[in-house]
């Protein structure tokens, strides 16, 4: 097999699916291992852990209606406010760990993908997504977001279907016929980012709040000046002469 | 049944590309032969879910197919069908042949942190569960949902969805606490050469990680403190000075919220900040086995420096299974054999729970497992936090050999504990925090009995020939941790309709803020609060009157109304969880370890309030292991249950 017949291979369908299945799992591993070199502490990866489980839950409690689940809102909001990075871990941990209840495929790369593009999109779009200091969210533009983000998700989990099906006609008409599917999927997200984004939002904001707190190596002043303070009049007190002294007891003990 | 563990790639693979290259005479006979394996692994129930999901989907895409390409290709669009449908199976069996535990232990050897975030994420997912379940509880006890209507009530179960999460999202960050504090995210040190690990790896045994040898240390390790923790608001919460050197047990005192488990965060390396906290100053060990010299304002650390047993074991614990849970702790801590495990858990105890999850244990038996495990010797410092609250009298003993054997071997034992009488007996150390706590005694009354009001539930799992109850009553019920005092009181609750309170606050808290948690104390509040200012609902001013008093009368009334719930301390969240109780007035009071969390002067004042309920005719029903509990219900004229397998006896007083 010479080079020009590789080419020619990878142009028809079927080997488009190999080298896509190959490259989407190619950025899946090497995603997975850059974020696992990042995760330092344990409240790293056990913040990741509770998003990636509360958005497995919710896509299995709401897999009896097609298409419609929170899961793409919460990316969002977790690209929002916690960054891409953190968003991709949970975008990998979210389709394992939900596949492991839905079936796991080649759409699983796809998935994580995905999602982990719909954290960074709003990690980079945060500043049209909040309020100046960052205190509410402006739902509009999220809500705009998240509808867009129905019908790119659900295409780029559609690739999948091109290694499976193998030809264009039929990758053609599976995403023909998924349309209906995917405006369920984008206004699912629209009624989700009403519904749950404020208070998805405030809880963030209070974890980002928790996180904030400091550790000063050096004592504040005021402290200082008061153990000061506090230390030199007990040393002077010390010092004092003793109030009884020169006073002769009558009983003659001394 | 299934493939062998470690050839699950090439079979992967296999099943996929093997059917896309199949003609029909081949591919019937591998799909049969895919069909009679999953029937045999899964059995036809399960097999015939998967084709009720996939075959109609199947036929749905060959009819697009078909609209699309005509009907001419019919026979190469079925062949089509049919490869994806085999393949899509191939994967399937693949799943079920899988258990997540071995997806988790594939994680954690390639990719350890990652491994550490899929494992409590596994362990987080029926955790969410059983919140939404108590939540939900939660709310029929309090009245809500029971005379609502669809779109009403389903608004009503909407609204605490972000207690909900806020809730899980602090269990989460007592789950990385508890990573971070063991040490489980340090890089691993290969204990082993490779081929020895080669050698463990062709004959399927475990491959030790332990990289930390066995240590023996003197009582030079030494624990300098000079520090100051503050509110945001700028308030300090705790000035600390001290010097702590080895071969002590230290008792640290003081009254609930006053800083005393930051301490001991801060101490075990672990975020401080549970709480909005800033901490000035230093904190230095020195002598410390592996680490040496250590300064924590350097930190965090991935290392572990101490072993810290925090309170609330059930939201602590990281393994599915208590040989699991022992295999870790042991793994971090140095090398370890089968029969210390085993002879570990029979000293504790927890033998026969070998097998068992820890969610299916009881609170004590939780701790137990705790200490058991992660009462690492290898640590000179140990950090008790309230560790001694949910232990029976056999379960302190086993606790107070163990602590007395670390002292003799030169370990610093830091105890924070508000039942303390036991502890001050072997304690060199008293340090309180803040103004030292006057002795307390709990009030008493004697009051008469009244009508009978209720009596325990009998059947399968309990049987009695006690008195009835009577109005007035105070009962106390003892019994050694897992003899079913707690299932004892939700049966009660379940068969009579009373109220109970659980021995962990959370579970009877709903809301994200203390505004919201008081809005959903009651239905009238609550509907007063959808309501807006501008419409009165009556009563509901009477209600929110009480609930005042009450807030008062616990010391809660200073508490900021935009306060997150789970910033608070456990002892707070204990008598905020009690205040929709005390506005129901039952005819009983189901109260499962009231004590735990408070100190001796908010005991006092809640003992105040049951005595003040028991007047006006309440029964007051309460578990406790604790001793001086015991005492004041005897002194009180309360009956003395016991519990033992299942049988309730009345102990004479």
């Amino acid at each position: 097999m010479t080079f020009v017949d590789i080419q020619a291979w990878a142009g028809t369908p079927g080997g488009i699916a190999v080298w896509l299945t190959v490259l989407f799992g190619l950025i899946f591993g090497s995603l997975l291992v850059s974020i696992d070199r990042r995760i330092h502490l344990g409240r790293d990866a056990a913040l990741i852990a509770l998003l990636a489980a509360v958005a497995s839950a919710s896509r299995v409690l709401f897999a009896a209606l097609p298409n419609v689940q929170p899961v793409t809102l919460l990316l969002l909001m977790i690209g929002l406010h916690l960054g891409a990075r953190r968003a991709a871990a949970v975008a990998m941990l979210t389709a394992l760990i939900s596949n492991m209840a839905l079936g796991h495929g080649p759409w699983t790369f796809y998935q994580a993908i995905a999602w982990a593009a719909v954290g960074t999109s709003a990690a980079l779009l945060r500043p049209l997504l909040v309020n100046w200091d960052g205190t509410k969210v402006r739902i509009g533009p999220l809500a705009l977001l998240a509808f867009c983000w129905g019908f790119l998700f659900d295409w780029t989990v559609s690739l999948s279907a091109l290694a499976l099906y193998q030809s264009f006609e039929a990758f053609l008409a599976f995403i023909i016929a998924g349309l209906v599917f995917d405006a369920m999927h984008a206004v699912g997200n629209v009624l989700f980012t009403i519904w749950l984004a404020p208070s998805l939002h405030h809880l963030l904001w209070l974890h980002r709040r928790h996180e904030a707190g400091r550790w000063i190596p050096n004592l504040p002043d005021e402290t200082l000046k008061r153990e000061a303070f506090i230390a030199e009049t007990e040393a002077a007190a010390k010092q004092l002469e003793d109030p009884l002294a020169g006073i002769a007891r009558l009983d003659g003990e001394n | 049944m299934g493939p062998p563990r470690h050839f699950r790639l090439p079979f992967l693979i296999l099943v996929v590309v093997l059917p896309l290259m199949l003609e029909w005479r081949h591919l019937s006979a591998w799909g049969g032969f895919l069909f009679l394996w999953s029937a045999l692994m899964v059995g036809h129930s399960s097999l015939l879910r998967w084709l009720r999901v996939w075959l109609p989907l199947s036929i749905l895409y060959g009819l697009i197919l078909l609209l699309f390409s005509g009907t001419d290709n019919w026979n190469q669009i079925l062949l089509l069908m049919a490869r994806l449908l085999i393949a899509l199976l191939g994967m399937q069996i693949l799943t079920w042949s899988v258990p997540p535990s071995d997806v988790v232990r594939a994680f954690e050897w390639a990719l350890p942190r990652l491994g550490v975030s899929l494992a409590i994420a596994l362990r987080l997912v029926p955790r969410l569960e059983r919140s939404a379940k108590w939540r939900l509880e939660t709310l029929e006890e309090r009245g809500f949902i029971d005379n609502e209507s669809g779109m009403k009530a389903l608004r009503t179960r909407a609204s605490i969805w972000p207690g909900w999460l806020a809730d899980s999202l602090d269990h989460a960050h007592d789950l990385g606490d508890a990573v971070q504090s063991r040490g489980i995210l340090a890089p691993r040190r290969w204990r082993h050469g490779i081929k020895r690990r080669i050698v463990q790896f062709a004959l399927g045994e475990d491959i030790r990680e332990d990289g930390v040898k066995p240590h023996h240390f003197s009582d030079s390790v030494q624990l300098g403190l000079d520090l100051e923790i503050n509110l945001p608001d700028g308030r300090c919460i705790g000035r600390h000075k001290e010097l702590l050197r080895g071969g002590n047990i230290v008792l640290l005192r003081g009254h609930s919220g006053c800083g005393k488990s930051s301490l001991l965060r801060v101490i075990a390396g672990v975020s401080p900040w549970q709480h909005p906290v800033t901490v000035n100053g230093r904190v230095h060990i020195s002598g410390h086995p592996t680490l040496g010299e250590i300064n924590l304002a350097e930190g965090p650390f991935t290392e572990a420096i101490s072993c810290w047993i925090p309170q609330d074991p059930d939201r602590h614990g990281l393994a599915e299974s208590v040989q699991r849970e022992f295999k870790i702790a042991r793994r971090l801590s140095g090398p370890w054999k089968q029969q210390e495990m085993l002879e570990c858990l029979r000293g504790w105890g927890l033998l026969d729970k070998l097998q068992s999850q820890p969610e299916n244990l009881s609170e004590g038996e939780q701790q137990r497992l705790l200490l058991a495990a992660h009462l690492d010797s290898a640590q000179p410092i140990w950090l008790l936090d309230e560790a001694d609250v949910h232990l029976d009298e056999a379960g302190f003993i086993q606790l107070g050999k163990a602590v007395v054997k670390h002292r003799a071997r030169g370990g610093l034992i830091i105890v924070v504990a508000h039942r303390q009488a036991r502890w001050k007996r072997i304690a060199d150390q008293v340090i309180d925090i803040g103004e030292p706590m006057p002795s307390q005694d709990y009030p008493s009354v004697w009051i008469e009995q009244g009508a009978e009001v209720g009596m325990p539930p009998e059947g399968d799992l309990f049987s009695h020939e006690l008195r009835p109850v009577c109005a007035g009553d105070l009962i106390l019920i003892q019994g050694n941790n897992g003899s079913g005092k707690t299932t004892l009181l939700r049966e009660w609750s379940e068969t009579s309709g009373l109220p109970w309170l659980p021995t962990s606050p959370d579970r009877r808290l709903l809301g994200m803020t203390i505004e919201e948690e008081l809005n959903l104390q009651h239905p009238t509040l609550f509907a007063q609060f959808l309501a807006g200012e501008g419409v009165n609902i009556p009563d509901a001013e009477t209600i929110q009157l009480q609930q005042s008093a009450l807030r008062l009368d616990l010391g809660l009334s200073h508490l900021s109304m935009v306060t997150p719930v789970h910033d608070l301390s456990t002892g707070e969240r204990r008598r905020l969880s009690l205040l929709p109780l005390l506005m129901r007035q039952p005819s009983i009071m189901l109260l499962d370890e009231i004590d735990h969390g408070l100190d001796d002067l908010t005991l006092a004042d809640l003992i105040e309030q049951l005595n003040t309920r028991r007047k006006a005719g309440c029964a007051i029903v309460i578990t406790s292991h604790s001793p001086d509990l015991v005492a004041w219900a005897k002194v009180s004229g309360g009956r003395v249950w016991n519990i033992a397998q299942g049988r309730l006896t009345e102990v004479a007083s």
